[in-house]
């Protein structure tokens, strides 16, 4: 069976491990083999890149050459931030030998190489392209039935990659809610910023981003709102509070990673998918848990 | 002796591996600025930083919070007509200005970057409350009982660790990290 060089990133070990837990638990359910990168280090998020640009690309290698290494042929996260930066590391070394050299130099020094033979992928392109949702389905035994779930893409899964099936207006999120049984409801703002990390560096304009997107959700009649990152998950969620002190709003709506939602809907114990840690309690969700 | 550089080529000289056309390319449709979720927290829309670049107003973009208010979220970079690729000039200007250590005062931006990278070379992984001092007092006290109730309750969820991770391999790590920057002996 194939294995995949699994990348968590930072995240995913600390506010994040809810994704990191709800991932390992669907993945072992759709018999996925997810192999974590020994000894891996953190990618940079969008915090290097105004530093230096090649370090930021260095930093990122490291993780790839280690998968490389170990003969991976796929590298995998569920971290839109990490897959942006990996993907385009690993285009950008691939088509620039000068690139390459300066990284590989650099590399040496922790007695790596990278050659830029791997698929950088994220993890819900792994689910719906390996998997398939015939296969999803089959595995849904607890279909959350009518829950009106709002996709949120955010950017960095989509952008800046042009060859998407649509940059836009893509649909697969909604395939896949669609597959569990959920109602994906239609609203603009699905490939909107969620301010990143400005949350740190400019609140305001942030926490502005974020309130557009939960009134956006919530005025389409969304019961969740289901995302693919641990940055846009911890801004909508975790700042939800700070928004309604700022814009004196009342909002009120559970941000549940997607595997989280396929977990449940595949019978899995809420527990074990790292529910039960929300600052906004997933009620609807759990409505549809296994008791 | 060559002809000194202009502004557009520093800045273009800011980009490794982006592969957007040149600046000269933008055709001032507005696009970015109609597209950018920032814009209205920025001092000049990126269509207009982009103009101040190409007319050499070197001063007034150092001045600028712009492109330190981008979320870095690439939507003006898929819609470009000309194909610029905006949100990594944004980069670009980021770093131009961490080089010439000219920014607008006030900002969090510079000293969050720059804690994140050295926390990094130190440890190799990255953690939450070792970044808190970069930008808290920014937020006044208020904004500092907001922020602690917040960590609080992420502890008491159990979602908040309290002790920093490292890698294993950090010397060589460490050791490569020093061959793109000097780093110094860091802790
Ligand atoms: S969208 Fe492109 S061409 Fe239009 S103003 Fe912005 S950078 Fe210039
Ligand atoms: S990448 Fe930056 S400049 Fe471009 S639209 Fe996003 S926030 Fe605005």
């Amino acid at each position: 069976m194939k294995q995949y060089a699994y990348y968590p990133g930072c995240s995913l070990e600390s506010l994040a491990e809810s994704y990191n837990v709800s991932t390992l638990e669907v993945a072992r359910g759709l018999g996925l083999d997810l192999k974590e990168i020994e000894d891996w280090n953190c990618c940079g998020a969008t915090a290097y890149f105004p530093v230096d640009e090649l370090l930021a690309y260095t930093l990122v290698a490291r993780n790839l050459a280690i998968a490389e290494k170990d003969g991976a042929s796929d590298f995998v996260t569920p971290c839109s931030a990490c897959y942006k930066n990996a993907y385009f590391t690993n285009a950008y070394l691939k088509r620039d030998a000068d690139l390459a050299d300066h990284i590989n130099y650099a590399l040496e020094a922790d007695h790596l190489h990278i050659n830029g033979t791997l698929r950088v992928r994220h993890l819900i392109e792994v689910i719906l392209e390996d998997v398939g949702l015939e296969e999803v389905k089959k595995n849904v035994t607890h279909p959350l039935k009518d829950l009106k779930v709002a996709p949120y893409y955010g950017c960095q899964m989509l952008r800046p990659r042009k060859d998407h099936e649509n940059v836009e207006n893509p649909q697969f999120f909604e395939q896949l809610l669609a597959a569990l049984g959920a109602d994906p409801v239609p609203y603009p703002s699905k490939t909107r910023c969620c301010g990143g990390s400005l949350i740190i560096t400019n609140r305001k304009a942030a926490l502005d981003m974020v309130r557009k997107l939960l009134e956006d959700a919530v005025n389409h009649k969304a019961e969740v709102i289901a995302t693919t990152c641990p940055m846009c998950n911890i801004n909508l969620e975790v700042y939800q509070a700070q928004v309604n002190q700022e814009f004196g709003t009342q909002f009120s709506i559970p941000v549940m990673y997607f595997t989280q939602l396929m977990g449940v809907a595949m019978g899995l114990k809420p527990k074990s998918l790292g529910i039960g840690k929300e600052m906004v309690p997933g009620v609807p969700l759990l409505n549809f848990a296994q008791s | 002796m060559a002809a000194e550089l202009s502004f557009s080529d520093e800045i273009a000289n800011m980009m490794y591996a982006s592969h957007g056309n040149p600046i000269r390319e933008c055709i001032q449709c507005g696009t970015c600025s109609g597209t950018c979720p920032a814009a209205e927290f920025m001092d000049h829309t990126p269509r207009q930083i982009i103009g101040m670049i190409r007319a050499d107003l070197k001063d007034e973009v150092l001045a600028s919070n712009t492109y330190w208010s981008c979320a870095s979220c690439y939507h003006c970079t898929v819609r470009c007509p000309a194909g610029i690729d905006i949100a990594d000039m944004m980069y670009a200007l980021k770093r131009y200005s961490m080089w010439k250590k000219s920014y607008q005062e006030g900002l969090i931006g510079p000293a969050f970057s720059e804690s994140f990278v050295k926390m990094i070379a130190g440890s190799g992984r990255s953690f939450e409350p070792q970044l808190a001092p970069a930008y808290l007092f920014k937020y006044g006290p208020r904004g500092l009982i907001q922020e602690a109730q917040m960590a609080t309750s992420l502890v008491f969820k159990g979602r908040m660790p309290l002790l920093p991770r490292k890698i294993k391999g950090l010397e060589n790590f460490q050791r490569m990290v020093r061959r793109i920057i000097p780093i110094g002996e860091s802790s």
